[in-house]
């Protein structure tokens, strides 16, 4: 009996002694880790980030990794694509990424906000600097960089104003300070072009706009986030203002007393307008439906971001709800132009590449 | 339950070659991950003196990043397991894993409620403890609910624990919809898929001195849990105060349970489906399936953790490949009739 008790334990006593043996070498090792200094301190510059952190970055930023959307888009924004060596899940298929810089389906996938970040692949990679999110969650991912040796840079590009921020830090971190400034001023100019052009609809006779957001045609958003900002850059009064909390469902009846003058599908917004007037046919009495003012937001290029490219967003929008202010201009023509001069490749090539490559 | 010494000879000898494959599997694990370190380098370095290692990115990836993840994600599994056999060997029932009685919803809530609170960066050590308190919280109420009410206390502590789960998820539903949608929710989402990349040495640590301990009693008082899975009124009879024994083991496993989800997230099916594993493979009697629980269950996340951040350059959520691997598993079980260890 004494023998076969002993046997019971043999696993627990080779376990235990594993990871006993283990943590006493992970004790010795940390000891170890407060003694050793970081000697390459000579090529060494300190900037603050969006959190507040101060992060010590080597002078020459030459490989970068972007661990989300939003940041991959404005690493492009500032022109810093080549220096690009690991991004977000997608980043690696998106028209946009890969009709200005091809090269980038190649790079490593190291995650996004929804699936974590993969630590292992960012080492892999070899960055200079990494560029984390400013969620909850991205402490963790911060500490185990640092324990890396591999400065981290948080960012928070959400509102008009930290997305600027954001723009110039990247352009600084990387190099690319005066297309960063250069895409800001474009942003700057086409606000105040729209702005301008607004000054002649009185508050009374603006447009009422209902977004149908990432959650159906039946969700939408308020002021806190940025697609709120667009409506209103663009001059119209986005009736869901009142909604907190990103992308909330909003009853058909909710739609009807708001009573929009147009109707706009975000990007990622999966129901076609006609079946979700099919579904509910109540929707027929909105005006904008009667008046056929429903339009998609066009997908290519992610203008609902908070991202330079984003002025676009603002111009497609201020001449749909606005038809007659802009018969002087060729929003398509803008867009090919901003395109070409800022990424190589006008808007019209990227759209017909997506949609070629959507036809294989 | 005759006590026969070849069956005793056989259980042992399987319990070694367990304890052999979980080995291999750690041994395996090492060298497993997205940053490629050649074994040959990473023998040399684990055999040379440790002041030596961390220049190397070699060797702090291995140290920082993948050790600890391979020990969290095998002591968590082995918890999980443990908690589920024991569960399903109190309450008699086959079905029953560890979350039965509202924990996992608990940590949920307590993690959710700790992103919430913490502010930008500094206090993350909130999160895990919010969620370890809270789940304790959830196995306190359900057994609380279960003692006042009338009837039978196992389908009392059954029910109790599905009411707290279920008032628990609700209030969890109510955070996720007010909370700030760039900070929080992502978090909470995020916190709540579960996985083993917040692994670091401090989180092992606390795991080793929470976890390791309610192992080893539960195997200790495994023999219990043979009389408890009697039913109340024969273990009665052979003079064991069931009300309070089973309230402390219900203790140990929550503890060990909250321990486990408040670092990792929720985890499913591991509690389920390993407990039948190692009942397919020990018998019935607890003695050997609770320490062969804690074998198959750490061998099995270890495997499927070396999946999750080897298979692709992102992450893939754990509990996916669990599920993935822990249903099919499950349902070959019932077909082939495999429950006849449940008589």
């Amino acid at each position: 009996m004494l023998k076969v008790i002993e046997r019971r334990y043999i696993s627990y006593v080779v376990l235990i002694a594993l990871l006993g043996s283990l943590l006493l070498m992970g004790g010795c090792q940390q000891t170890a880790v407060e003694t050793s200094t970081p000697d390459e301190a000579v090529q060494a510059r300190t900037i603050v980030d969006q959190a507040g952190r101060e992060v010590t970055l080597p002078l020459e930023v030459n490989r970068v990794i972007s661990t989300w959307r939003p940041c991959t888009f404005l690493v492009y924004a500032v022109g810093g694509q080549e220096k690009l060596v690991g991004v977000d899940i997608g980043s690696t298929k998106a028209p946009f990424t890969t009709a200005v810089y091809p090269e980038i389906a190649d790079l490593a996938q190291v995650g996004d906000k929804k699936s974590g970040i993969n630590v292992e692949e960012v080492v892999a990679a070899n960055p200079d600097v990494v560029f984390v999110w400013s969620g909850k969650d991205s402490e963790n991912l911060i500490n185990q960089l640092e324990q890396q040796k591999i400065p981290a840079v948080v960012l928070i590009p959400e509102s008009a104003d930290q997305m600027r921020e954001a723009t110039l830090l990247i352009g600084e971190i990387m190099g690319c300070s005066p297309q960063a400034e250069k895409i800001l001023k474009y942003y700057d100019d086409t606000l105040a072009l729209v702005a301008e052009k607004l000054k002649e609809v009185p508050e009374s006779e603006r447009k009422k706009v209902f977004l149908a957001g990432a959650d159906g045609f039946l969700s939408s958003c308020g002021t806190d986030f940025y697609q709120h900002y667009l409506i209103e850059q663009s001059g119209g009064i986005n009736v869901a203002a009142e909604l907190t909390g990103g992308w909330q469902e909003v009853s058909a009846e909710q739609v009807v007393s708001w009573n929009p003058d147009v109707i706009i599908l975000d990007p990622y917004c999966k129901d076609k307008p006609e079946d979700a007037v099919k579904m509910n046919p109540g929707l027929k009495a909105i005006t904008a439906v009667q008046a056929g003012s429903v339009h998609n937001f066009p997908s290519v290029g992610q203008w609902t971001f908070p991202i330079p490219q984003s002025a676009m967003g603002v111009l497609w929008l201020s001449e749909k709800l606005y038809p007659d202010l802009y018969e002087d201009l060729d929003v398509a023509a803008e867009a090919d132009k901003y395109y070409k001069d800022f990424f190589g490749v006008t808007y019209s090539d990227i759209v017909n590449s997506a949609s070629a490559n959507a036809d294989k | 339950m005759p006590i026969n010494s070849s069956a005793n000879r056989r259980n042992a000898i399987r319990m070694v070659l367990a304890g052999l494959a979980v080995l291999g599997i750690f041994c395996l694990s090492m060298f497993i991950g997205r940053y490629h370190i050649e074994a040959g380098r990473l023998v040399q370095l684990l055999t040379t003196a440790p002041d030596a290692w961390l220049d190397h990115p070699d060797t702090s990836v291995f140290y920082y990043i993948r050790l600890p993840r391979i020990i969290m994600a095998g002591i968590v599994g082995a918890g999980l397991s443990a908690a589920g056999a024991l569960f399903q060997g109190m309450f008699r029932n086959p079905l029953v894993s560890p979350d039965i009685l509202g924990v996992s919803s608990g940590c949920c809530l307590g993690a959710a409620l700790g992103i919430i609170i913490s502010g930008q960066v500094g206090m993350a050590y909130l999160v895990p403890l919010l969620a370890f308190i809270v789940g304790i919280i959830a196995m306190f109420l359900a057994y609380g609910i279960a003692k006042i009410s009338p009837g039978d206390q196992v389908v009392m502590l059954i029910l109790a624990g599905i009411v707290v789960g279920g008032f628990f998820e609700a209030a969890l539903s109510f955070i996720k919809y007010t909370a700030d949608p760039y900070e929080d929710l992502p978090a909470i989402v995020f916190w709540i898929m579960g996985g083993f990349f917040r692994a670091n040495w401090s989180v092992v640590l606390n795991l080793l001195i929470g976890v390791l301990p309610c192992l080893l009693l539960l195997h200790l008082l495994a023999w219990k849990i043979n009389i408890l899975s009697l039913g109340d009124e024969e273990a009665g009879s052979l003079g064991i105060n069931v009300k309070v024994f089973r309230f402390l083991l219900l203790c140990l496993a929550t503890f060990m349970v909250a321990g486990c989800v408040s670092v990792s997230g929720t985890i499913g099916w591991v509690g389920l489906v390993v407990p039948h594993i190692a009942r397919l493979l020990s018998g019935a009697d607890h003695r050997y399936v609770m320490p062969m629980s804690m074998l198959v269950g750490a061998g099995f996340v270890m495997l499927m953790d070396n999946l999750a951040r080897g298979l692709t350059s992102a992450e893939i959520p754990i509990s996916i490949l669990t599920a993935a691997v822990g249903t099919p598993f499950f349902a070959y079980l019932l077909i082939k009739g495999r429950g006849q260890a449940w008589k």
